[in-house]
């Protein structure tokens, strides 16, 4: 969904950005504040970056002046919420940009708010609604990161639509033709979670005691 | 070779390895500011020459092969999306081209057609920009450098690790790829997506279990939360902010001069547009 450099004119770029921004600086304060008080999970956190890397580099071309792919998204809103995604997404977008020239540095605001903030909520509601509704984990992990995935090129398609077409034929257009590649791979993302979500129940429950909606600043003992 | 080490090895070997990185950036950032900022198509030129120049004394035009082929993919990507915006025309202008094909409603006018070339010409001049710098510019000195403008030592330390992890799950993925390719893993539809996802889950429980390992060879290490730079990258002075401001205006005022000197679509299609 990473919308190329030059993509989009200086006054939606602009826009996204300053949309984007409070988003990072308050992710960025969360993720600094994460790594001092819970140092044991510094790797993690960079972990959960470096699969938002991964994943997002696994492109396909897609006929709307930009590519698709899972975003790996999901893991990291589940774990950290959506101000820590936006602000991870936005290092891996900045090291995407200058040395895969996959998205922009101009466009770069646009692809946060896509995939650091509006997919992720969207993925991060799901996950609520539905861990409080079922309490099945890797259910819940499945639809958070298809959504996820699906609402990022919602928005992108939107972004684009309002730069090239403002009119609902060519965010129709748009859809259309992200849906031919987008659905299946967020399918794709949706089950990988899945898989994940089961792996880490077995393997690592401790992990997932520290999900957004469980976290709780450990308190200081006094000696 | 690994492809973080061929990165590395790149740009460490660069002329402009002794540059200020955050000069660099804001350089680059200028530049791709400026090359959106007017309609003149000959301003993407001038941003690809500085790319091209500055890719040429960096590192000679040598580029990694994953490097390149991600460029070639980018490159499709925006010969892609600069042809899809040249067939969704404004219905208003009176078309050179109207159809309709499969999905496609397909409505090229004059003004898409010069949008679409436009586009196409700012995609590939920023990816030589962002290139040059790329090749120029390690990720550790870049890291380093956000401490300059008092960025919290933290997110420098994030940088980093995120790079060399990135690069780790890749190149970890890329041999999984290969081994699920030679067992047949990709043999039909349900067969790739049971695979890529398998793929998936390999590496995150690899790349787990690497993340606690390193974490205790760290500790092992009296890791302090920071991995120290003895050879501190060069800061940024008035000199950089001058030059790229005047580098802006110029190009800025280059292009409001050109604006309309190259239209496209009478190129293609002659004077009858």
């Amino acid at each position: 969904m990473h919308i190329m450099e030059g993509f989009l004119d200086p006054i939606w770029c602009a826009v996204w950005f300053v949309l984007a921004i409070p988003f990072v600086i308050l992710g960025a304060k969360k993720i600094i504040d994460l790594m001092r008080n819970h140092p044991e999970h510094k790797m993690t956190i960079a972990l959960a970056g470096a699969f938002i890397f991964l994943l997002s580099s696994l492109k396909i071309p897609s006929v709307t002046g930009s590519s698709s792919h899972p975003t790996g998204t999901g893991f990291s809103v589940v774990m950290y919420g959506i101000c820590a995604t936006s602000f991870l997404a936005t290092i891996v977008l900045i090291f995407q940009a200058i040395l895969l020239a996959h998205g922009g540095l101009t466009t770069l605001g646009a692809n946060i708010f896509s995939m650091g903030i509006a997919g992720p909520a969207c993925g991060l509601l799901f996950w609520i609604l539905l861990k409080k509704a079922t309490g099945n984990v890797p259910l819940s992990m499945f639809f958070a990161a298809l959504f996820a995935d699906l609402f990022t090129y919602v928005v992108t398609a939107f972004q684009m639509t309002l730069n090239h077409g403002q009119s609902v034929e060519a965010f129709v257009d748009f859809m259309t033709n992200y849906a031919v590649t987008q659905i299946p791979l967020a399918i794709i993302e949706g089950i990988l979670f899945f898989m994940f979500a089961t792996y880490l129940i077995r393997n690592k429950p401790e992990l997932l005691d520290i999900t957004v909606d469980s976290f709780k600043p450990k308190k200081e003992v006094s000696a | 070779m690994s492809e973080q080490t061929q990165m590395d090895t790149l740009a460490y070997s660069s002329r402009m390895l002794s540059w200020a990185p955050l000069g660099k950036f804001l350089f680059v950032i200028a530049v791709l500011i400026v090359n959106i900022m007017t309609s003149s198509m000959l301003v993407p030129f001038v941003t690809l020459a500085i790319g091209l120049i500055l890719m040429a004394y960096s590192t000679n035009f040598k580029i990694p092969f994953f490097v390149g082929l991600a460029l070639a993919e980018a490159l499709l990507i925006l010969a892609i999306g600069a042809g899809i915006i040249s067939i969704t025309g404004d219905k208003a202008d009176p078309a050179i081209w109207d159809t309709n094909l499969l999905w496609f409603d397909i409505y090229m006018t004059a003004d898409s057609f010069n949008k679409a070339w436009l586009i196409l010409f700012r995609g590939v001049a920023g990816m030589s920009v962002m290139l040059a710098f790329a090749t120029s510019t390690p990720i550790p000195h870049l890291s380093q450098a956000l401490r300059q403008i008092r960025m919290p030592r933290e997110v420098s330390e994030l940088v980093v690790l995120i790079y060399r992890y990135g690069f780790l799950l890749l190149e970890r993925m890329e041999s999984m790829w290969d081994a699920a390719h030679c067992r047949m893993g990709f043999n039909g539809f349900m067969n790739t997506m049971k695979t890529t996802a398998s793929i998936a889950v390999g590496i995150f429980t690899s790349s787990s279990n690497m993340a606690d390992k390193a974490q205790i060879a760290l500790d092992c290490r009296n890791y302090q939360g920071f991995f120290p730079v003895y050879n501190s990258p060069p800061k940024v002075g008035v000199k950089w902010i001058a030059f790229t401001a005047a580098v802006f205006v110029l190009i800025y005022l280059f292009g409001i001069h050109t604006e309309g000197w190259i239209n496209m679509a009478k190129l293609f299609f002659g004077e009858a547009i």
